[in-house]
């Protein structure tokens, strides 16, 4: 029996990982296809990024920067159409998108498609401006004076002939920084470019994996508010009454996480039974 | 050896670039910001042209393997640099529409794939290798886990307390160590930052042609 | 066939061939790998010429900003690393960059990173409305001294000093947890988004 029990424990412990990645996509799969409807809280940084974007005043400039690449958009992507959505909702306010990260245009002319505009006109009320090189040396003259470091549109027509860019020289003109930041783009840059010397409000959409880092920094008020990850995007889709992909992914997300718990816990359980076992020898 | 090729010189460069920026920082004088502002513009075109060297490395790279290496290697080679000529050529013939179908095409879905399937890797990851070993390690699966669950809405679903415990960790007892990160890793920037000022850091000044 | 057709399934038929590594290695792998370079190295291409006409060429002809005319041959010069003989021309270019860089970026590094991060910790310590906050802040405070010790900056922390080190571990262990947690969101995101996709494109969800 003892035997036979050991042959069970090590089929478990050596399984093939490939029984395991097919129970995954399982596990991911059946919850997009039979949603479960789980409640989703909503997380008090998400409202402090939505009541600040709602606050904002006709007349007001904001920039919304998309600095993600397309490995990023399986969260950003949902972030930035529920920001953007949110935005273009607010009336007369003028939106500055830009980007330091070459598919950041791409990716936000793609994001634009699932927005709704509401009659907002380009040139008129936002603009999108196109990719600057540079990392944080653009940041720091972007923010300083526009006009010195881009002088064309994404579509390449002059920003002096813009009606938007009569009033927006730099960053001093803006009420709130927003935008979507992948690790392409470290965020201290935007700490020591932008909150440090002109005190802007800042509210970015961040991957997961950079939440505990910015931490600190929302801790300390150099960052307002965040929207982490793909759950922000859902929490903030519900906040603004547009369910999209944020809130579709949520159920897999779920129970996704669930089997990683539970392969994390039969692991540890197979390593201490080999461990007391080997300690009985 | 020629003096326009020692390595001194690079490395000057360096400093006055620098020293001109946290001069800007600190010093309230018009004519030292219209310099660091003009500097700066400058800046965002070198990088676009380091751009242009790391493209070229590759093309250089690729166009030599198509003449040396095996039958394979020049055809994943040939592949490469026809896909890379589709997206030029496009762009410089000003076939947007081409472009942006060649870039939904090709470049955001297998982009997209090769990060989702480093999803699987962590996968075995979770099951082989995060083991209770050691007492710091039963702190990074407690701490772990606990975010794990409160970051999912089913755990929410399951128990209320997931939340107030998950956050915790998440904006409390990860907190000291981020911090402590963020402090440590600044530090260490600010010094290498100032090593590479005054010179003594020569990695990035290459072969000058002036050598010790 | 409309080509809005087609590029979704393009989609389908990469996510397979990428995703086929994890059964093995093989050429379907190694040409979407292969493709991918190509994408990456040609569109970076495309977007640094865009941005190289609104950031250089534009406003040299529409602004008058001769000043730029430098950069330019800085940049050209740059690309003479290519020839042996002259590549060290190419550093000139390179090393004004990482000078403007560089003190851009530690002028600002030890007022945002490190003053303010300080101050938030010790600050925290007048704001103490319960139990609870109390707590909270003096642990956080332990943690960040603590972590700090850890990192070596003189000399190793001998005697009575190694056991803030070894709290300091801790601490550093308890901040891992949640970037691990953290990135199997992320992860997970990453693979259940490509699933979606994949679901969508054979029709079985909207």
């Amino acid at each position: 029996m003892e035997k036979k029990n050991r042959g069970i424990l090590e089929a478990l412990e050596y399984v093939d990982r490939r029984i395991l990645y097919s129970l995954m996509i399982i596990v991911v799969a059946v919850p997009l296809i039979h949603p479960l409807g789980l409640p989703m809280p909503i997380s008090s940084f998400t409202r402090t990024a939505y009541n600040a974007i709602e606050a904002l005043k006709p007349g007001e400039y904001v920039i919304w920067a998309s600095d993600v690449d397309a490995g990023a958009w399986a969260e950003c992507g949902p972030q930035s159409i529920a920001f953007l959505n949110h935005l273009f909702r607010i009336p007369n306010i003028k939106i500055i998108i830009v980007s330091f990260i070459p598919a950041g245009t791409d990716l936000v002319l793609l994001a634009l498609k699932e927005v709704d505009l509401h009659d907002k006109k380009y040139g008129i009320d936002y603009v999108i401006l196109p990719y600057i090189a540079g990392g944080e040396t653009a940041k720091a003259i972007f923010f300083s004076d526009v006009y010195k470091v881009v002088t064309l549109d994404v579509y390449g027509t002059h920003l002096e002939q813009m009606s938007i860019m009569k009033d927006f020289k730099n960053v001093n003109d803006i009420s709130i920084y927003t935008g979507v930041v992948s690790p392409m783009t470290p965020l201290e840059e935007y700490i020591r470019q932008l909150v440090l010397p002109y005190k802007k409000p800042l509210i970015v959409g961040v991957i997961s994996v950079n939440v505990p880092t910015l931490m600190p920094y929302i801790k300390s008020g150099q960052v307002t508010a965040y929207l982490g990850g793909a759950m922000g995007a859902a929490e903030y889709e519900l906040l603004i009454g547009r369910p999209g992909s944020g809130l579709a992914q949520a159920d897999s997300i779920s129970t996704s996480h669930l089997m990683i718990l539970l392969l994390v816990l039969m692991g540890n359980i197979l390593y201490i039974i080999k461990r007391v076992r080997g300690g009985k020898k | 050896m020629s003096l326009i090729r020692r390595r001194e010189i690079s490395l000057a460069l360096a400093a006055i670039g620098g020293i001109i920026m946290i001069s800007d920082y600190f010093i309230n004088v018009k004519a030292i910001k219209d310099i660091a502002a003009m500097l700066q513009s400058w800046g965002v075109i070198l990088a676009i042209f380091c751009i242009f060297l790391s493209t070229g490395n590759l093309v250089i790279y690729h166009v030599q393997r198509l003449s040396r290496q095996t039958k394979e290697e020049r055809g994943w080679s040939g592949l490469v640099l026809l896909v890379m000529s589709l997206f030029v050529g496009t762009y410089l013939a000003g076939r947007q529409d081409l472009f942006n179908i060649l870039f939904n095409a090709i470049y955001l879905p297998i982009n997209q794939a090769i990060y989702g399937i480093i999803g699987f890797f962590l996968i075995t990851a979770s099951y082989r290798a995060f083991k209770v070993r050691s007492l710091e390690a039963s702190l990074l699966l407690v701490s772990g886990c606990a975010v794990i669950l409160k970051n999912a809405p089913i755990g929410s679903w399951l128990w209320e307390g997931v939340i107030p415990i998950g956050t915790w960790f998440n904006e409390v007892g990860g907190l000291g160590g981020n911090r402590g990160f963020v402090i440590a890793a600044a530090l260490g920037a600010f010094s290498i930052g100032i090593r590479v000022l005054m010179g003594l850091q020569k990695g990035f000044a290459g072969e000058a042609g002036g050598g010790e | 066939m409309q080509i809005e057709t087609i590029i979704p399934w393009m989609g389908v038929a990469y996510l397979l061939m990428v995703w086929s590594l994890l059964y093995k290695e093989n050429r379907f792998f190694r040409f979407a790998e292969n493709c991918f370079v190509g994408a990456a190295c040609g569109y970076t291409l495309t977007k640094a010429i865009d941005s190289l006409n609104s950031s250089g060429i534009s406003p040299i002809i529409t602004k008058a900003r001769y000043d730029l005319i430098i950069p330019m041959i800085l940049g050209i010069l740059i690309l003479a690393k290519f020839k042996r003989n002259i590549a060290f021309v190419s550093q000139w270019g390179v090393n004004i960059m990482v000078g403007i860089a560089t003190g851009l970026a530690i002028r600002g590094v030890l007022q945002a990173q490190v003053i303010v991060q300080i101050t938030a910790t010790f600050i925290s310590l007048s704001m103490m409305p319960n139990p609870l906050a109390y707590f909270n802040n003096i642990f956080v405070l332990i943690s960040v001294i603590s972590t700090i010790f850890y990192f070596i900056f003189t000399r190793e922390p001998s005697g009575h000093l190694k056991y803030i080190s070894k709290i300091g571990r801790y601490a550093i262990m308890l901040a891992l947890g949640p970037v691990f947690a953290s990135n199997v969101l992320t992860r997970m995101v990453l693979l259940a988004e490509r699933v979606a996709f994949f679901l969508r494109v054979l029709g079985i969800i909207k």
